[in-house]
């Protein structure tokens, strides 16, 4: 059964690009076919149609170049381990991050008590300036007494013939003099004495030092002749 | 009796119309039923692990047509294996979020469009021309004419290299939207609904447009189809 021709050039013209993708209704199919069949100008521009999809559709594949695949996969992965290293580094950071400022002032604090403890602790070894005057014990940085050595050079120098080693507990005062002494090993004689006054009244030591302040200071001295 | 006919010429026409909806329906169905099978779930499963074959496996897969649609749209063979290379890492960052409501090809090309796009639109706003030398035989050209012969003779060389040179030249004549539907429809050959979901716009303004863009094509390559001696 023939359908009378019923649409325009116009409308077939509209018709012709999905016709050839067969996306026309089965209605609109037929008028353009009713149409064509009357329209031979129509039709020619239908031929074009199918003539450039098929030029177009026909074009031969483009060789990929060599290195493409290769390229790509290359900056595929480091991105993906890039991307691993962030996702770790997100977890890491989400899970430490609540803990970070208080693990901080955790070590801080450690570090500060065992700093007061060490101090404390190694007190005892400078046990000569753990007390100030007043019999109140101190802790801290300590520096001990120290002397030029001219002054027991000179001392000893003039120290008398000792038999013995003779040992000798001074206490220093905080302007680095000798407040009082006491001998603790060796033999006494009037020699000895006279010097040990002599000792008493001439030396000058550099005072203990706590925190920078001079503080009182106990000192041992040793003392040998040494003949020939 | 004449109003009798009349309805039953109607109700032809309605059955013919509903037949013709129902056989869009159907065709769209069977589209979307297909999308995602058991295998490339799998496969879609594997790139969201993050597995190393299965984007081995997906660069081997979709590098070529990548590269063949990214060329036909940019014009230049450096651009497009840049896209190309841009395109998969767009993939990658985006594979999460695939839910499976479209094939992974048709994902795949809607993220290589919009990619394509993007330049084509970055290029016209920097006023650049990203026209073909018709003689580029530089090597940045690459040789790109394949010929069916293993063994052409120079004039099948020659009608295959004039033809890619018309053909190329009549695509970029087209704008970017006109460009993109004619390579997704006449070369890639992907369905109006595909091209619908691959560009973000509606089946009918597919047809429109592809109508328009063939109806360029055409009076583009008026001359080297009557060279060819095609109708026209």
């Amino acid at each position: 059964m023939r359908v009378q021709s019923n649409i325009s050039c116009e409308a077939a013209s509209e018709l012709m690009s999905p016709f050839i993708d067969s996306m026309v209704s089965m209605d609109e199919a037929d008028s353009l076919r009713s149409h064509l069949s009357d329209c031979k100008s129509c039709k020619r521009q239908l031929q074009s149609f199918i003539s450039v999809r098929n030029v177009v559709a026909g074009v031969d594949p483009l060789p990929v170049p060599e290195d493409l695949q290769l390229e790509t996969r290359i900056r595929l992965s480091h991105a993906r381990q890039n991307n691993r290293g962030d996702q770790w580094q997100a977890r890491f950071d989400n899970i430490l991050k609540p803990f970070a400022m208080p693990a901080v002032m955790g070590v801080i604090l450690t570090l500060l008590g065992f700093g007061i403890l060490f101090g404390g602790l190694t007190a005892p070894r400078q046990v000569i300036a753990s007390e100030d005057g007043r019999g109140v014990f101190v802790a801290g940085v300590y520096q001990p007494p120290s002397t030029p050595d001219l002054t027991l050079r000179r001392l000893g120098g003039v120290s008398p013939d000792l038999d013995k080693a003779l040992s000798i507990q001074s206490e220093l005062n905080k302007e680095g003099e000798i407040d009082e002494i006491k001998i603790i090993a060796g033999e006494r004689s009037p020699g000895v004495d006279r010097w040990l006054q002599e000792l008493v009244l001439f030396s000058q030591f550099k005072p203990a030092t706590h925190w920078g302040l001079p503080v009182r200071s106990r000192i041992i001295l040793s003392f040998v002749t040494v003949r020939g | 009796m004449s109003k009798v006919s009349v309805s039953l010429y109607n109700q032809s026409t309605l059955t013919r119309k509903l037949v013709g909806v129902r056989r869009e329906i159907a065709l769209n169905e069977i589209e979307r039923s297909g999308v995602l099978d058991a295998q490339e779930s799998v496969f879609v499963s594997r790139l969201q692990a993050n597995e190393d074959a299965a984007y081995d496996e997906l660069v081997r897969t979709y590098h070529a047509q990548m590269f063949h649609v990214a060329y036909r749209m940019l014009g230049d063979s450096n651009d497009a294996a840049d896209a190309v290379q841009e395109i998969f890492l767009k993939v990658f960052r985006n594979v999460q979020r695939f839910r499976g409501d479209s094939s992974l090809k048709t994902w795949i090309y809607r993220i290589a469009f919009s990619e394509i796009l993007n330049r084509l639109r970055w290029w016209k706003r920097r006023f650049r021309s990203s026209t073909v030398s018709l003689d580029d035989d530089h090597e940045g050209n690459r040789q790109y004419f394949h010929l069916a012969s293993a063994n052409p003779s120079p004039l099948q060389v020659l009608e295959s290299k004039e033809r890619e040179k018309a053909i190329q030249q009549a695509l970029t004549k087209l704008s970017g939207e006109h460009r993109s539907i004619v390579i997704l429809r006449d070369i890639e050959g992907f369905s109006y609904s595909e091209i619908a979901e691959i560009l973000g716009i509606s089946s009918g303004t597919v047809k429109s447009r592809l109508a328009r863009a063939r109806a360029d094509m055409k009076k583009s390559l008026a001359r080297h189809l009557s060279i060819q001696g095609m109708e026209l």
